[in-house]
């Protein structure tokens, strides 16, 4: 294979190099290469979903950080020159680095099979935008897989691994028309730690495509991605830590910010968070305001929460503003900011309290009572969102 | 029969090569493979001379071609390599391939000489090996005037080049000189008995499949191809005696009809004493580093030849 003159039959000659490439089942570096020597001139690819740049000069060496870098590291050579898209990846961008420009028409041709094949080269490896190994993401939140495991995991899905990152657990029908039928996984949002970078996508059905970074940003700057998702019935999305908390579906809930390692346990943590969502409670909590109250979960089948959680759910079925009139209670600083948040007038939230309270058997409105009170809220919620 | 996978960027360019010349070279072939082996690896004397100092000899028996690095004094003595050229004992001349011989002698200052042994089937053999020693026998007749030391004389040859310098080395020691310091066999047609598995497993596939195979060997000893009687200077894989050679280089692509001949030289070349390097490429077709001279394997092959010759020549 050589550099072919433009001219006649050349783009041909092109067409064909590179169907038989793909018959082939060439990979990235040699598509790439073979750009660059057909055409003459640098040729790069540049993947952000999975942190690679490829980049070969036009005699085939391979040189993703561009001529004359040194031992001081020089500088990263990202896309030059007339840039074009690889079809169906967001973000990825093929490029010919020709200075000064040449027979444009043939450069196009060089190009257009380039982005072309290096779709098809991605869609096959799988692990592109569009084609996520869920088992890739389920793995980074199983305790009881390696850590090896999970870190190669991480790096197969070009999250940063001395990144940090939250986990956000999602349920409801918005989540679960995202995910679509089965497990479904997509790109919910790429950002740089750069920022300014493309929208965090927050809601329903934007998710599976958003914006990808800027082409600018791909070479040197460490992407992290978002991944979605659905496990069982919830949508679990590991974003950055810089990312804002995302609110999906009808309740969800996020937990620590830890390192790759700690995936786990963030996961771990927004799930029982996302326990002790739903109305007429919070909808949306985060758990590192929530104390020890997660700690409820471990107890909520023991014998005297289970006698607790019937006490007062045979109040709550018995008037049925009294589920929403005791979280008020429970949740606001006094009985007029309740009132307040009910819609009802001062003196009849008081004399419901009363009537609650005697069902109830204990007071709610002092401090031993409130605690009480939230901690058999608390107690319900969990012993209900399984 | 199954054989290795191609490298996938090889099994591509080989759809264009193939296209201009296909994997099956019958005898109704042999001008097409001249006319390509003319048109694509054999550069002009002017092109020649534009990277060294070029002489044609025709004194000796044999054509040959001597090339100098520039700006050189022939009485300081270079280290000399002499070449064969390759095209399946039919095709080429003595600037085929001299492309390799010049990279070679940009990495390593050395006197190169460059022999146009005739070609089967016109010139059966032992007409093309017994050229090729002629020539080596006038190279060591003439070290002085070439400005060769003669302590540092090599052979080399690809493809049937490859057999002619592994034949011409077992002439060279059979009849007392002259004498080699090593021989740079790239992917050498060896054997003419199509008894390795490799030796079969290629039909219309690649390059110099099974097909090609016996063109040239039918081209070369006729009907006596695989049976009694074919000389070992002709089909070295038939030397009963390998020991007493100069250190061998070997290589070969995985996927080359002939991989086992090259592995089975080497092996008995170690039985018998002798030294070799042996690279089997893994994917490689026959002549792979011509087919993808970008490829990375293909920079690697070449710097290994390099790297032997360097250490054969003790630079």
């Amino acid at each position: 294979m050589q550099a072919v003159d433009p001219g006649a039959g050349a783009a041909l000659q092109v067409v064909a190099h590179f169907d038989a490439l793909v018959e082939a089942r060439a990979g990235l570096e040699a598509t790439v290469r073979t750009a660059a020597v057909l055409a003459g001139c640098p040729a790069g690819l540049a993947v952000p979903a999975r942190r690679l740049l490829v980049r070969v000069e036009p005699d085939g060496r391979r040189a993703d950080r561009g001529p004359g870098s040194g031992l001081s590291g020089g500088r990263s050579s990202g896309p030059g020159g007339v840039v074009v898209p690889v079809p169906g990846h967001e973000g990825a961008v093929t490029w010919l680095d020709r200075s000064p420009p040449g027979d444009a028409e043939f450069d196009r041709v060089v190009l257009d099979r380039l982005a072309a094949t290096a779709g098809i080269v991605l869609d096959r490896t799988g692990t592109g935008v569009s084609e996520v190994d869920p088992g890739a993401v389920e793995l980074l939140l199983d305790a009881g897989a390696g850590e090896a495991a999970r870190v190669a995991a991480a790096r197969r899905l070009g999250l940063a691994v001395d990144g940090e990152f939250v986990v956000t657990v999602a349920a409801g029908h918005a989540a679960a028309e995202q995910g679509g039928a089965g497990t479904a996984v997509g790109l919910a949002a790429g950002q740089s730690r750069a920022g300014g970078l493309g929208a965090v996508a927050g809601t329903a059905g934007q998710q599976s495509r958003a914006a990808a970074p800027g082409v600018a940003e791909v070479a040197g700057t460490a992407v992290h991605q978002s991944w979605a998702v659905r496990l069982g019935d919830v949508e679990v999305t590991i974003g950055p830590a810089t990312q804002p908390r995302l609110r999906r579906g009808e309740r969800s809930a996020t937990g620590p910010v830890v390192g790759v390692r700690e995936l786990p346990l963030s996961y771990q943590q927004a799930r029982i968070g996302l326990r002790l969502t739903g109305a007429p409670g919070p909808s949306h909590v985060d758990t590192t305001t929530l104390g020890g109250l997660p700690a409820l979960a471990e107890g909520c089948d023991s014998p005297s929460a289970v006698a607790e959680v019937t006490g007062l759910e045979r109040v709550t079925s018995a008037y049925s503003w009294a589920l929403a009139t005791l979280t008020a209670v429970a949740a606001e600083s006094s009985l007029r900011g309740a009132a307040g948040v009910l819609h009802v007038h001062h003196s009849t939230l008081q004399s419901r309290v009363e009537l609650l309270e005697h069902r109830l058997g204990y007071a709610v409105t002092t401090p031993a009572g409130r605690t009480r009170l939230t901690i058999a809220l608390a107690l319900r919620l969990l012993r209900r969102n399984r | 029969m199954p054989h290795p996978p191609f490298d996938p960027e090889i099994a591509a360019a080989l759809v264009a090569v193939n296209a201009a010349l296909p994997s099956s070279i019958t005898p109704e072939l042999v001008g097409r493979l001249r006319e390509l082996t003319a048109a694509g690896h054999s550069p002009s004397l002017d092109e020649i001379r534009q990277r060294a100092d070029v002489e044609e000899i025709a004194a000796g028996e044999v054509p040959l071609l001597v090339l100098r690095p520039k700006d050189t004094d022939p009485a300081i003595p270079l280290p000399g390599l002499y070449f064969l050229h390759g095209g399946g004992m039919m095709a080429g001349t003595s600037r085929t391939g001299i492309d390799w011989v010049l990279d070679w002698m940009a990495e390593i200052p050395m006197v190169a000489v460059s022999a146009d042994y005739r070609l089967a089937p016109e010139h059966p053999h032992p007409a093309p090996v017994e050229d090729c020693h002629a020539g080596l026998r006038w190279v060591g007749d003439h070290l002085k005037e070439l400005g060769i030391d003669p302590e540092r004389l090599v052979i080399a040859g690809g493809s049937a080049g490859g057999g002619l310098a592994a034949g011409t080395a077992l002439l060279a020691r059979d009849r007392g000189g002259p004498a080699l310091c090593g021989q740079l066999l790239v992917c050498p047609m060896l054997d003419d008995r199509a008894v390795t598995p490799s030796s079969t497993e290629l039909v219309g596939e690649g390059t110099w499949d099974s097909v090609s195979n016996a063109t040239g060997w039918a081209a070369l000893v006729g009907d006596a191809a695989g049976g009694e009687g074919v000389s070992p200077y002709a089909a070295p894989a038939r030397a009963a005696d390998l020991s007493g050679l100069p250190p061998a280089f070997l290589e070969v692509g995985a996927v080359e009809t002939f991989r086992d001949e090259a592995v089975a030289y080497a092996s008995r070349l170690w039985q018998a004493g002798g030294q070799a390097e042996l690279h089997v490429w893994p994917g490689g077709c026959h002549g792979f580093d011509e087919v993808v001279p970008h490829a990375p394997m293909s920079r690697e092959a070449r710097a290994s030849r390099v790297n032997w010759l360097r250490r054969v020549l003790a630079e």
